[in-house]
């Protein structure tokens, strides 16, 4: 396959399929009786809630309520969870999940090498892993995770779960043998015109549509509240990474939230300088909050932004300024998502890429 | 805070409370209303709900809000903000009427 420009490599993701290596996120086994309480004392969510071969997206905290990195936490079965770590410093998310999980009845191994994982997203991603794993991938749910499956003689684990908005798969292969998948994948996805996308890609996508991305607003975060993942967080399960900080949070509710912004040049469009993470974010003349991720959307052909503002300006439909350099911007604050997904609107009976049915 | 923006966020925030607190009593949601941020997604990683509640939010909304939603205008349905968008601006144009 080779390299596509930016605005192609979204396009073909958002209209067909886009392929993505494995990222780098950490992978951790946490086994043994005691491996449910031990994953529960490091994430956010509670984990008793997952079902067996489902996952559940949740955050991993600091003691001082911060955001470490994101995380979906996996229910083997038998005492048995894996744990997939997102963007951060891969050493002290090693060192959080060994220190947090290891002993009372968990064994905890850090198995990051042994398998790649690779990402297929696009709103016919469903079609290729059909055609190349069986059509049972159209009976996957959301979150859902099926083991003993193979692709070109590779077994392999697949996951639901993406983080562009489309229709997302996650293919585990074990480390040696992900040329193989690799190259089964780019075969059958010719006929898709499956490209690969990289992390500017990946980066837009995920602010269209709204997903954290830890390395930016859930750096600049102070804790999750923040960044409206209150239905994330468990009162009823047993002591986690920074609940003491966080409870304090929760007390009086969080001083600022994230928020959308659609922004429009005060001026020609065609020389506007675009604003940088960081900058000021003014309503009437008085300062709010700061943008925490900028992204160009080519869905919408205009900046895009989330801003932490202080909580009692938080509401979508006020109209703010940001004053960038040498430009200000009117900024609409608008509701998640920043577009409507092509796949939303897919059906498997009726669409197919290669019969030329797109929706 | 200036009064039109005062104004704005009262109207925005009624809208919000109610849509959350119906939700919650029609969807039998074991979550306080309080627990859910405006930009919480209804389907997938937010609240999970699935296609059998679809038929029950465009009831909601007809019933309590005098909105008329199609079962597939999913792009309405993404979060309470997009629903609130939909009874604001449903307001709005009543009013322009």
């Amino acid at each position: 396959m080779q390299k596509t420009r930016l605005r192609e490599q979204y396009a073909r993701l958002r209209q067909g399929i886009g392929i993505r290596g494995d990222p780098g996120m950490g992978k951790f086994q946490i086994t043994g009786p005691g491996a449910l309480d031990a994953v529960n004392r490091l994430v956010l969510g509670d984990i008793s809630r997952v079902p067996i071969r489902k996952m559940t997206y949740t955050l991993i905290l600091r003691e001082d309520g911060t955001l470490l990195t994101d995380a979906y936490v996996v229910n083997q079965g038998e005492d048995s969870y894996r744990v997939l770590t997102g963007p951060g410093d891969a050493g002290e998310i090693a060192r959080a999940v060994r220190d947090t999980c290891g002993g009372d009845g968990a064994d905890v191994q850090d198995v990051t090498s042994d398998s790649a994982l690779l990402s297929l997203d696009g709103p016919y991603a469903w079609e290729l892993l059909a055609n190349v794993a069986g059509r049972a991938v159209l009976g996957v749910r959301d979150l859902e995770v099926v083991p003993d499956q193979k692709i070109a003689g590779v077994p392999v684990t697949l996951y639901r779960a993406g983080k562009t908005g489309e229709f997302g798969y996650w293919v585990q292969v074990p480390a040696d043998r992900a040329g193989e998948v690799e190259a089964a994948l780019a075969s059958a996805g010719v006929a898709y015109d499956l490209a690969p996308y990289g992390q500017q890609v990946l980066d837009i996508c995920r602010l269209e549509n709204r997903l954290i991305n830890v390395a930016l607003e859930g750096a600049a975060a102070r804790n999750p509240l923040e960044l409206n993942c209150r239905l994330m967080v468990s009162t009823d399960k047993g002591d986690y990474l920074g609940r003491a900080a966080l409870e304090r949070v929760l007390a009086t509710g969080p001083e600022r939230r994230l928020i959308g912004l659609v922004l429009e040049p005060d001026g020609p469009a065609w020389d506007a300088p675009r604003p940088v993470i960081g900058e000021a974010v003014t309503h009437r003349g008085q300062f709010i909050g700061t943008l925490a991720n900028v992204q160009f959307s080519y869905a919408l052909e205009r900046p895009i932004a989330v801003a932490l503002v202080d909580a009692a300006h938080a509401y979508v439909g006020l109209e703010h300024e940001v004053n960038s350099s040498d430009m200000r911007y009117r900024a609409l604050a608008v509701s998640a998502p920043f577009l409507t997904n092509r796949s939303l609107g897919l059906r498997f009976q009726e669409h197919s890429y290669l019969q030329g049915d797109r929706a | 805070m200036h009064p039109e923006t005062q104004s704005h966020i009262e109207a925005r925030k009624a809208v919000l409370e109610a849509i959350k607190g119906e939700l919650v009593d029609r969807l039998q949601l074991d979550v306080e209303p309080a627990c859910l941020d405006d930009d919480t997604f209804l389907f997938g990683e937010g609240l999970n709900l699935d296609s059998i509640d679809v038929m029950e939010i465009v009831l909601c909304m007809q019933s309590r809000f005098g909105v008329e939603l199609r079962e597939g205008d999913l792009q309405s349905m993404r979060t309470f903000n997009t629903l609130a968008d939909t009874v604001m601006a449903s307001r709005a144009g009543v009013r322009a009427a």
